[in-house]
């Protein structure tokens, strides 16, 4: 109906009589007086209707929330017709029952309702779908009167069940196909602790050359003491070792070299030597001896190495934890085909 | 296919003209096309590198190892095999079947770009900062050549050192440019170098060849890139001739070019510029006009790609690293929805055809059968595509659906 | 020609709706009314089941390998299109967007574009990276029967119920050409359509009986295919063909809808070749395996065949 039309409407209906010749009052959009026929009240205007006028089902009258009549919701929006929660049984036209002190809303206008559709949706699920539905009566009695209460009948299936019969061997493709893994694990966690090492290394290294950088700073201080501003020294210090492949780093690992490098004070030569070496810019202990601010092609080369040892590292972990997932997958597998050929 | 079938003046245009996409994919620094164009390899300022599908737009590969800056990267012909280069001193092979690094050189200082040798994916070349460059295989354990930096047959000449590198097309002989203008040639299989020749007084930031080897573009920071004609390859190096075509620069913005690409067949050249502008400039190299001046982009370019195949030029932006993809927009053709349509360019008065309403009865469609006499070959495909470049069966990279 | 290597009946409970090879070779997946796909390892000599995919809440129509026998799509009633990652069995995509019955799929040969067909008239294409419809191609305007990539990934083909064959570009969406073979002011439904091994063909199948062979750069149909005598090859379903190009001739074969498939020589149209499956109903699927040295077909009562070439 148009906005036009509606509006036509109601003026007709707001100007009839509200009596009729007997004085009796008139109702609805109708115009009739009161024979008993069901009739809501508008909220919004507080005129009575015919449910039949306003083309409602009387069997809807238990769900009538609150009612707005055609021109109080479509012409001045005052609001809608709300209506009840329905009971889930097909057929039952009554509204849900709300518990009054905990205001839980229940799906069901009464107990029995809600064991009447309980059954029907059981019975309609066994007659209909026998194919789909692979458990027989009485597998699923069994299966419900083996729990004591219902918070155990919920939790079921929430757990993978656990094989607990004879152990059986492990067939081929999947004792091979586990120990591929195995073997990988084994791998990856080698490479995990060499890295590891290595990020240890470049921590001391980093106070290898502090310590570089302080007796080269002391003994020129000791030499000219006049001078009232300390010359400082900042070699480069670049590791050349760093960039060895895994190979060449695990023997470096191994050698005396390596454990030169770990100790914590000693340099393993005279502070003249060290000086003489600093002033030549020939390497210390294998470390670049360049004042860094002239070393162009090593510069920043600390965090490029010391990220590069990070980015490795976590692509490890990452793979380590790849291999454990995929490792406890066919474990679960076996498991539910152990179970699956032992329910046979 | 697909080309055959669209409009052929559509077709036919040599360089795009329309922004159609932009994609924002992380800080790009490096961009280059597959030999093929179905892949876009995008190199991103913490070292990843993202192997883009050109059919789809969308990353199917995330390479992981370099942790600084890449610096260049360059495709294998089979599109198997991928070099890339960075800030992190390292030069990687990676093989995109299993997506891994299977050959990492380490220069122990960065590297300004290396270049694949076509013939060779396990040999190539590298620019070194405050290092000579080296030609390096890498097939067995690398073996490390270096190359010279200082100008053939130039007495005292002055301290530089190799900026850029590049192979000719036939990889026969190597390009390098140095911080004083010079352009060295240097022979592969010697690793001799056997001519120099000064372009210009400042740095040489990039030396292009066009891909059918008869066009050579340097870029210096004067600003201005230099065109010459490719020498012979063929004819002894000493008798060879550079030829200066063309001087490309902007007088009035005063634009460093960023970086070029010539098109598969030399007759364009397309420049990034950096400065006032934010473009890419389009030149017709016969006459060095400009043509076209692609904009869209409110950031300055870096790096730029020419996809001949699917007449694509892409550029990244310096400041966030965006994608810019230039393309040619092809029309609809509405007649191509209704077989009996047909596009005219202006009214035309309607004449019947004889037979045009006709009924068309069943003996008519069996003498359509019988007269079906012609040759079928289902087997043998075209050769080319209708611009031109011929079919070819590339390396299919492994794509694999996320998970939700 | 071709004799037969072993059988798989009853793969399923419920009728099997399709069943398609692995481009590997090694695996055969069959899906079925029942909802479920199954999984089954081919040997020179036999399938042995393998495992199920279930997930589905309806029927499904279709489902296509990825080109790397890693992943499967299926296409289902339930208006979806899921890819399972067949080492784990499990769903990794759910792909939305269908209004209606989805009833055809087909990968682009780089495996990360799938194209799909529904019954709501649309053709949608899927960024499997992102899990994402990229575009919808929507020209038809009755059911989408069957898709097909050209060999460089650029065109797609479509056959629909409202009797035409469209070809769309791929990168842009747009409709390229629309080929009909317009019969006394009418068109048959289009059942199956498929591009050349080179591309420059396509062949049809329609609901006149008639499979066609298209030379659609010029709007023609160059041969006709007929069953015996000139009678029809299919009516009322939808059968799939192939070609075969394994022998000194290239062929084309399709099922009929009494059992039997045909194989016709390109060239002359003759029929060179008439397999008989055994069964009597319509032979659903048709699949040469490398261009025809073996041979799968499928047939409306569940019955799958494995058939091999006895000679070139």
């Amino acid at each position: 109906m148009s906005k036009v039309q509606l509006q036509e409407r109601y003026n007709k209906f707001s100007k009839a009589a509200k009596f009729n010749l007997n004085s009796e009052e008139l109702f609805c959009v109708c115009r009739s007086v009161d024979d008993g026929e069901l009739m809501v009240a508008c909220d919004g205007c507080d005129e009575w209707f015919h449910f039949r006028c306003m083309k409602l089902d009387s069997k809807y009258k238990d769900l009538v929330n609150n009612f707005y009549c055609i021109f109080c919701n479509e012409l001045f929006h005052k609001g809608s017709t709300l209506w009840k929660k329905k009971c889930r049984l097909e057929g039952c036209y009554k509204p849900v029952r709300i518990d009054n002190s905990t205001q839980k809303v229940s799906k069901y206008c009464c107990d029995e309702h809600g064991v009447e559709y309980m059954q029907n949706e059981l019975l309609k699920r066994f007659s209909e779908s026998t194919k789909e539905c692979k458990l027989s009566e009485p597998e699923i009695v069994s299966v419900i009167t083996q729990v004591d209460n219902f918070t155990e009948f919920q939790d079921l299936g929430k757990e993978m069940p656990i094989y607990q019969g004879m152990d059986v061997d492990l067939p081929e493709d999947k004792a091979r196909r586990l120990d591929e893994l195995n073997t990988e694990l084994a791998e990856l966690k080698q490479l995990e602790q060499l890295y590891v090492a290595k990020e240890k290394y470049m921590v001391k290294l980093k106070e290898k050359i502090k310590l570089i950088n302080e007796k080269l700073a002391g003994s020129e201080t000791g030499a000219q003491t006049k001078k009232s501003k300390k010359p400082k020294v900042d070699v480069c210090g670049y590791d050349s070792r760093l960039i060895m492949n895994n190979e060449r780093w695990s023997e470096f690992e191994g050698s005396d070299e390596y454990k030169k490098m770990l100790q914590d004070v000693d340099l393993g030569m005279s502070d003249d030597q060290l000086k003489s070496a600093y002033e030549e810019s020939q390497p210390v202990l294998g470390l670049c001896m360049v004042e860094k601010k002239k070393c162009i092609k090593h510069a920043t080369w600390f965090s490029i190495q010391y990220d590069t040892v990070m980015l490795k590292l976590n692509e490890i972990l990452y793979k380590i934890a790849e291999v454990e997932k995929t490792k406890s997958r066919l474990d679960r597998e076996w498991n539910l085909e152990k179970i699956e050929q032992q329910s046979i | 296919m697909n080309l055959s079938l669209l409009d052929p003046f559509a077709v036919a245009k040599e360089y795009p003209d329309t922004l159609i996409q932009t994609l924002a994919y992380g800080h790009s620094t490096q961009i280059r096309f597959s030999q093929k164009g179905d892949y876009l390899a995008s190199g991103l300022a913490d070292g990843i590198i993202l192997i883009i599908d050109t059919d789809t737009n969308s990353t199917i590969q995330v390479l992981r190892d370099h942790t600084r800056a890449i610096t260049s990267l360059c495709w294998s012909k089979c599109g198997r095999y991928l070099l890339s280069s960075s800030r992190d001193w390292k030069v990687n092979l990676w093989d995109l079947s299993s997506c891994k690094v299977i050959r990492s050189c380490n220069f122990e200082c960065p590297v300004w770009c290396s270049v694949m040798n076509p013939a060779n994916k396990f040999q190539f070349v590298a620019a070194l900062v405050d290092n000579d460059p080296v030609f390096v295989d890498v097939e067995n354990e690398p073996k490390i050549t270096q190359l010279a930096t200082s100008p053939y047959g130039v007495e005292n000449p002055p301290r530089q050192s190799t900026l850029t590198v590049n192979f000719t097309p036939d990889a026969k002989y190597i390009f390098t440019g140095t911080s004083k203008g010079w352009l060295n040639v240097i022979e592969t299989s010697t690793a001799q170098l056997v001519r120099s020749l000064n372009v210009c007084g400042s740095n040489i930031k990039n030396i292009e060849i066009s891909p059918n080897s008869a066009k050579l573009a340097v870029n210096s920071s004067d600003r201005i890139i230099r065109q010459y004609t490719m020498p012979k390859l063929e004819v002894p190096v000493g008798e060879w001739e550079f030829e200066l075509e063309n001087r490309y620069q902007d007088a009035v913005n005063r634009l460093q070019w960023n970086a070029l690409r010539f098109n598969h067949n030399s007759e364009y050249l397309c420049a990034s510029t950096l400065g006032a502008t934010h473009d890419v400039y389009i030149w017709e190299t016969a006459l060095g006009s400009l043509i076209k001046i692609l904009e869209g982009s409110n950031d300055e370019l870096l790096a730029v790609d020419w996809n001949y195949r699917k007449c694509w030029i892409v550029a990244s932006t310096m400041d966030t690293g965006t994608l810019f993809i230039w393309s040619v927009v092809i029309p609809q053709k509405w007649s191509a929805l209704a077989p009996d349509f047909e596009e005219i360019e202006q009214n035309i008065d309607y004449e019947e055809k004889e037979d045009e309403f006709d009924y068309v009865d069943e003996d008519d469609m069996n003498k359509q059968i019988e007269e079906e006499g012609e040759e079928v070959d289902i087997l043998r495909r075209e050769e080319v595509d209708a611009r031109g470049f011929p079919f070819v069966d590339s390396f299919v990279i492994d794509s694999v659906p996320v998970s939700e | 020609m071709y004799k037969l290597k072993f059988a798989l009946d009853k793969a399923h409970e419920l009728p099997v709706s399709t069943g398609k090879v692995s481009p590997d070779g090694t695996l055969l997946a069959t899906a079925s009314t029942d909802k479920t796909i199954k999984l089954w390892k081919l040997q020179p000599d036999g399938a042995t089941y393998w495992k199920t995919l279930a997930g589905h809440t309806k029927g499904i129509s279709s489902v296509e390998f990825s080109p790397n026998s890693r992943f499967l799509a299926s296409a289902s009633d339930d208006l979806t299109i899921r890819i399972w990652d067949l080492d784990l069995a499990e769903t990794i995509q759910i792909l939305r967007g269908h209004t209606y019955h989805v009833t055809v799929l087909k990968f682009h040969h780089r495996g990360s574009i799938l194209a799909s067909g529904s019954a709501d008239e649309n053709i949608r294409i899927w960024d499997l990276r992102r899990a994402k419809c990229m575009k919808v191609l929507s020209a038809h305007s009755d059911p989408i029967s069957s898709l097909d990539f050209s060999f460089d990934g650029t065109v797609i083909v479509s056959g629909s119920y409202d009797g035409l064959i469209r070809l769309f570009d791929l990168e842009t969406g747009q409709c390229l050409k629309t080929l009909i073979y317009d019969k006394s002011g009418s068109s048959y439904p289009v059942s199956h359509v498929a591009f050349s091994p080179n591309s420059r063909y396509i062949s049809s199948s329609s609901l006149d009986g008639f499979i066609r062979l298209w030379d659609y750069m010029n709007n023609k149909v160059v041969k006709t295919f007929q069953n015996v005598n000139g009678s029809s090859v299919a009516e009322k379903y939808c059968l799939s063909t192939g070609f075969v190009t394994c022998f000194e001739k290239p062929l084309i074969c399709s099922g009929d809808e009494r059992g039997k498939v045909l194989f016709w020589d390109i060239q002359s149209k003759e029929i060179v070749l008439q397999l008989d499956t055994g069964s009597h109903s319509p032979v659903m699927e048709v699949e040469p395996i490398s261009n025809g040295k073996r041979l799968m077909t499928l047939c409306m009562d569940g019955q799958i065949r494995f058939w091999e070439s006895e000679h070139e």
